[in-house]
């Protein structure tokens, strides 16, 4: 066939308005259509696929077969030739009536379709016709990247509600623009530039930047927990690394530390401590699991919670042994659990029928021997000499000690054999050999991929997620693709992309999805309606209180977190169907109502920011300085204060990505007209919007995330 | 209080018209929407008031250092086990001998051998109470399938409790005899029984200390509080946004309003619980005015203090058996115990005593009774600071109605030793207890005090029947003795 047509391999290509002529026309003006709408969509550094056909054998999954090592893991999908000519051959069976093979002849890959006439071919990127369909001429149509959103559709948003559920799911808030980039890039595509974005200033820069490294016996930033308040909110607010921000605040839940855990430790910077802590989940929240689980258990912050600082090796002669604390939550908690899993999630039984338990008291001694012999690592440490009066050691430790990787002491470590988890560690072992030793062998459980990826379904996308949903999440967990154990951004991907997160009429049965947490509601807030210079003045403070917001970042009070996994609210008909919705232990009649007390006071009022920082008196009592309210700006909801129902509309969208119903838009939008004001009047108009946010996020239909 | 057949025929009718409800409204309904539909129905056929009052030490108490040993040869072993060496000065985890003095213990029947105890020294209150006759140590008590020594401990030669020394499982257990994902607790099922006796069912099961699986019955639902009492909604009782009254009236029918999505529906169930009990909550709590002081600064004190109140408004309420619930956190000390542990358990000193006298001053000492719980106790042994997560703990009961100055069950053996000798037999390893009572065997005494019937407490607490003498155990009494049954 392709002998006849040996003008194919020429470049002989002409322009496609030369050539529009009959039936072909309306093929062309539909290739164009999709060709000019694709060119916007579809930047050019999104580089052809050598592998495209290997990424067809896993749908779910649109990155994990990707072959060559050096390529960062992309989410645009696209279509290869195959892909492309099977889709033609559906969407314009007229001109290409399938079934054909694919032919080569270099450089194409085509199909030729006798009854009409017509060749369908592929060359690396670019597409062309020949035959009737064209007028007879070789004729290049477009790019696979053009035909991206067409061949895959459901990669793309079909309306701005299914751009909203993803970015609800994936970070805090949905902006206008936001929605415009879901809806130019795709799902994929989107979540592959955010995982390539650069990350926004830490913790640790942000307090740095601030001088809350200052010595000031007016300020005393140095022991304070509220400026550990602030810095986190500060970075909840103000990163436009959002999904990284995101993913990190859900890793603070698994792997839980509190402010108030860690203040007790030496003579350090709680607030530097804190920050560090959160800016290595940041820092890991798209690497892979293994260093992100050694950074945390090498972290002074977790070393100070769950005991691993200054764990002291066994001493026979006064029957010390070493604390137990990290070894069993480190197993519990972070990465196996309590019963060995099957890769989707549930539990393994024996012959018996009898759960199996992953570990017993023999292994937790055991693996506590690994955890000693640390210690703040004070190498380098610059400490600045202080009156007893404010440190009973006589000096403050710097703000570099309290975020390095503890300091292995040889001398306190224990050298002992031991064993755990049916591996073992000979006697004199280095401790650091040790260490490694252990987290391989708990990054190498089975486990680790269901019990971890569960959660993390849970935290984004659904309170009691599917047993095939968890499995397809560990998979990526397991093996990224090309071999790799613990990709972060695998399992992320997997997470979100997969059908049971994206297919919004699933979405919409009743029990789906999640509570949004309190925290997350309140960032969203502070994301949609207000800048990032009005947000960076804002100063977050503690608000787990019952009496407040019911949870406030890096303040749980245990390292249970605010609400369990496996919690299932009693009494209600989750615990009738046995169904899981962790954010139901936060939920009771106080906390239902102080949250609408919470919200509607900063939705109106925005934040009240002290002239100075606290200080006190000479006897040391808080002497609260004088200050402003700083308000949100709403600025584009300024802009629709007249039409009440477009406003509404408007909250609908980008708050409850277009979950309340017509008749509740209907009733918050007659609401708010009853708030009226002379032309011109900000005050009352600004009002008339807080009331709307108030009443949209007090609904159950916002509250509750699909 | 002792069970009648009138009353289990009352539980069987209740039984009965609950199974009838659940067939019309059908699963999706739960039983609690229709609690007024109950009215006949009655476990309890008292008409007096009764209260219990569960105080939850959330982390695992350390007991060692709660109860501690204080005979010189206990003391020995104590001090010398928690890192202090010889001696009686306090050091490592070993509290000094000398500072125990004013905290010792005086049973009215002194231990065999010689054995005494004393309280920690922040707790004053407490061991006046005990001293005076309203409190007593229940020892070494945590949950059990069924009696267990070391030996089958070891041999898994008996059912265990599943998940022990996990704290969230544990918790749990404690609570509900169930680990996590557990939807009812035993407070909760005896409040069950009690829901008809109560003018107001909501306010059956009240906590001060958030969602506790403790209180959750079948049908019965915890009620909360905070410690200022029931939470008022501002923008539904003031037009905080200047719209007249449509955005408080939209607010109320958003909040309120019976949802389809089974999520949604749960969430506004209990905003629309609260919004409708606020009112008559805080106007009851205004008339109650308490002159007994509870001290600052400190959380559980708080919650008790609330406690006491809505006891004082029971009336106004409608209350005449009442389930509570309050929690201090902060116990789980694997290091920084001896800076920490002090100021907690001095806490829950404070808040138990004043209580008590709270209890006093309204005229109901004999009808309230407080007991402490945590889901375990701690190991002996200490590490660089602190101890490790443990399983039986001693635990304190406190109230007019407490046959107060003595102890329950034997006072274990202090020992981390590993061998056959009859001494190392009291843990299961670094002298982390065995329990000797059954935590099933605690909620029974306190459930049958309240007006439980016997097989009422065999349905609401699984594994009874494999305590007491009927079973073959009667060092493992189905009632412990520690309260009076008038």
């Amino acid at each position: 066939m392709l002998d006849e047509q040996t003008d194919l391999s020429s470049e002989r290509v002409r322009p496609t308005h030369a050539r529009e002529t009959g039936h072909a026309q309306t093929f062309l003006l539909a290739l164009s259509a999709a060709a000019a709408l694709g060119a916007c969509a579809n930047p050019e550094d999104e580089a052809p696929d050598s592998s495209a056909s290997a990424e067809r054998s896993s749908r779910k999954l649109p990155f994990q077969a990707r072959a060559a090592a050096s390529d960062a893991p992309r989410a645009v999908r696209m279509p290869d030739a195959t892909a492309l000519m099977d889709w033609a051959q559906t969407q314009y069976a007229t001109f290409f009536p399938g079934p054909q093979q694919n032919r080569t002849a270099a450089p194409y890959v085509y199909r030729y379709y006798p009854s009409t006439g017509n060749y369908l071919g592929v060359d690396g990127l670019d597409i062309y016709i020949l035959g009737p369909v064209s007028g007879g001429a070789l004729l290049k149509v477009g790019t696979l990247a053009d035909f991206a959103t067409q061949v895959y559709p459901e990669q793309y948003p079909a309306r701005d509600i299914d751009a909203v559920r993803l970015l609800h799911q994936a970070q805090f808030a949905a902006t206008d623009e936001d929605v415009a980039a879901v809806r130019a890039r795709g799902f994929g595509g989107w979540l592959h530039d955010q995982f390539t974005r650069a990350p926004g200033q830490s913790g640790a820069e942000w307090l740095d930047a601030g001088r809350f490294d200052v010595i000031d016996t007016a300020t005393r930033y140095y022991f304070s927990q509220q400026i550990g308040d602030r810095v986190l909110w500060a970075q909840l607010f103000t990163r436009q690394d959002a999904v990284r921000t995101r993913v990190a605040f859900a890793l603070s839940e698994h792997f839980v530390v509190a402010i108030t855990g860690i203040d007790s430790v030496d003579s350090w910077f709680v607030n530097y401590g804190a920050a560090g802590y959160w800016d290595l989940l940041c820092s890991h929240a798209f690497g892979n699991f293994r260093q992100l689980l050694e950074a945390v258990t090498l972290s002074p912050a977790m070393g100070a919670y769950l005991g691993t600082l200054r764990n002291l090796k066994e001493d026979p002669a006064t029957g010390r042994v070493p604390d137990e604390n990290y070894a069993r939550e480190v197993m519990q908690l972070f990465t196996i659990g309590l019963h060995e899993l099957n890769p989707d999630g549930t539990e393994k039984l024996d012959a018996a029928g009898n759960r199996i338990e992953t570990y017993d008291l023999d292994d937790v001694t055991g693996l506590a021997r690994v955890f000693t012999g640390y210690d703040v690592d004070y190498r380098a440490n610059q400490p600045t000499p202080v009156p007893t009066t404010i440190s009973s050691f006589g000096v403050l430790n710097d703000t570099k000690c309290c975020r390095k990787p503890m300091y292995l002491s040889p001398s306190r470590h224990s050298f002992a054999a031991t064993s755990f988890l049916n591996v073992s560690i000979p006697a004199d072992t280095d401790g650091t050999v040790a260490l490694k030793f252990a987290l391989d062998t708990l990054f190498a459980h089975p486990n680790v991929g269901p019990f971890f990826g569960r959660r993390m379904i849970q935290r984004l996308v659904t309170g009691n997620p599917s047993t095939a949903y968890v499995q397809r999440v560990a998979a990526a967990f397991n093996d990224n693709g090309h071999g790799v154990r613990g990709d972060m951004q695998a399992m992320l991907t997997a997470i979100l992309l997969d059908d049971e997160a994206r297919d919004a009429t699933r979405a919409a049965a009743s029990g789906y999805g999640k509570l949004r947490e309190p925290v997350v509601r309140f960032v969203q807030w502070a994301h949609t309606f207000s800048d990032v210079a009005t947000r960076a003045r804002w100063q977050g403070g503690n608000y787990s209180d019952a009496t407040s917001l019911s949870q406030s970042p890096m303040r749980a009070s245990s390292v249970f977190n605010f609400f369990r996994p496996g919690y299932v609210p009693p009494g209600t008909e989750m615990a009738h169907i046995g169904a899981t919705a962790p954010e139901f232990q936060i939920v009771n009649e106080s906390t239902t109502a102080s949250y609408i007390n919470f919200i509607q006071e900063y939705i109106q009022f925005g934040f009240w920011v002290p002239a100075t920082d606290r200080v006190y008196d000479a006897a040391g009592n808080y002497v609260p300085p004088t200050g402003d309210n700083v308000r949100p700006t709403y600025a584009r909801e300024l802009a629709l204060v007249d039409d009440p129902m477009a406003l509404v509309r408007r909250l609908n969208l980008l708050l409850a990505a277009g979950r309340m119903s017509d008749d509740t838009v209907g009733l918050i939008a007659d609401a708010i007209s009853a708030i009226r004001g002379a032309p011109g009047d900000t005050v009352r108009m600004r009002d008339r919007i807080a009331a709307g946010i108030t009443l949209v996020m007090a609904s159950p239909e916002y509250l509750v995330q699909k | 209080m002792t069970s009648t057949p009138s009353i289990d025929l009352a539980r069987r009718a209740f039984l009965r018209r609950s199974a009838q409800l659940g067939a019309v409204a059908g699963p999706a309904l739960p039983w609690a929407l229709n609690l007024a539909a109950f009215g006949e129905a009655a476990a309890f056929s008292a008409s007096d008031y009764k209260a219990l009052v569960c105080v939850f030490l959330l982390g695992g108490n350390d007991h060692p250092n709660t109860v501690v040993a204080y005979d010189e040869a206990n003391y020995d072993i104590y001090h010398r086990t928690r890192g202090g060496g010889p001696g009686v000065q306090a050091r490592e985890l070993a509290i000094g001998r000398a500072s125990l003095e004013a905290t010792v213990l005086r049973p009215q029947r002194p231990l065999p051998s010689g054995v005494a105890f004393a309280l920690h020294p922040n707790m004053t209150g407490l061991a006046r109470l005990f001293n005076s006759g309203q409190a007593a140590v229940q020892m070494n008590v945590g949950p059990l399938i069924v009696p267990t020594t070391r030996r089958q401990f070891a041999d898994k030669a008996v059912p265990l409790p599943p998940k022990l020394f996990s704290h969230n499982d544990q918790a749990s257990v404690w609570q509900s005899s169930i680990p996590e994902g557990s939807t009812a607790g035993w407070g909760g099922r005896i409040g069950d029984l009690a829901l008809s006796n109560n003018g107001d069912a909501l306010f059956t099961c009240v906590s001060a200390a958030g969602n506790a699986v403790f209180l959750s019955g079948d049908s019965a639902l915890q009620y909360q509080v905070s410690p200022s009492g029931a939470t008022r909604i501002q923008a539904l009782n003031e037009d905080v946004f200047g719209a007249g009254n449509a955005v408080t009236a939209a607010l109320r029918t958003l909040i309120t309003r019976p949802r389809t999505d089974m999520l949604e529906r749960e969430y506004s169930r209990t905003t629309a619980r609260g919004v409708e009990a606020e009112g008559r909550v805080n106007a009851a709590l205004d008339s109650v005015r308490l002159a007994t002081t509870f001290g600052t600064g400190n959380a559980l004190a708080a919650q008790m203090r609330v406690v006491a109140r809505m006891i004082g408004a029971r009336t106004t309420l409608g209350a005449r058996r009442q389930v509570f619930f309050v929690s201090l956190g902060g116990f789980d000390l694997h290091d920084n115990l001896m800076l920490k542990h002090p100021r907690l358990i001095g806490q829950v000193s404070e808040a138990m005593t004043a209580f008590y006298d709270a209890t006093v001053e309204l005229g109901v000492a004999d009808r309230v009774t407080a007991f402490t719980a945590s889901e375990f106790g701690r190991t002996l042994t200490y590490n660089y600071g602190g101890s490790d997560h443990g399983w039986g703990s001693h635990h304190l009961v406190v109230g007019g109605a407490v046959n107060g100055a003595a102890y329950y069950g034997p006072a274990p053996a202090l020992s981390v030793g590993d061998t056959d000798a009859p001494a190392d037999q009291s843990h299961a390893g670094q002298g982390r207890l065995i329990p000797t009572t059954s935590v099933e065997q605690f909620a029974a005494t306190l459930g049958r005090w309240f007006g439980v019937g016997e097989s009422e407490l065999a349905e609401l607490l699984p594994n009874l029947s494999h305590f007491g003498a009927a079973a073959g155990h009667p060092d493992y009494p189905i009632d412990l003795g520690f309260l009076r049954t008038a």
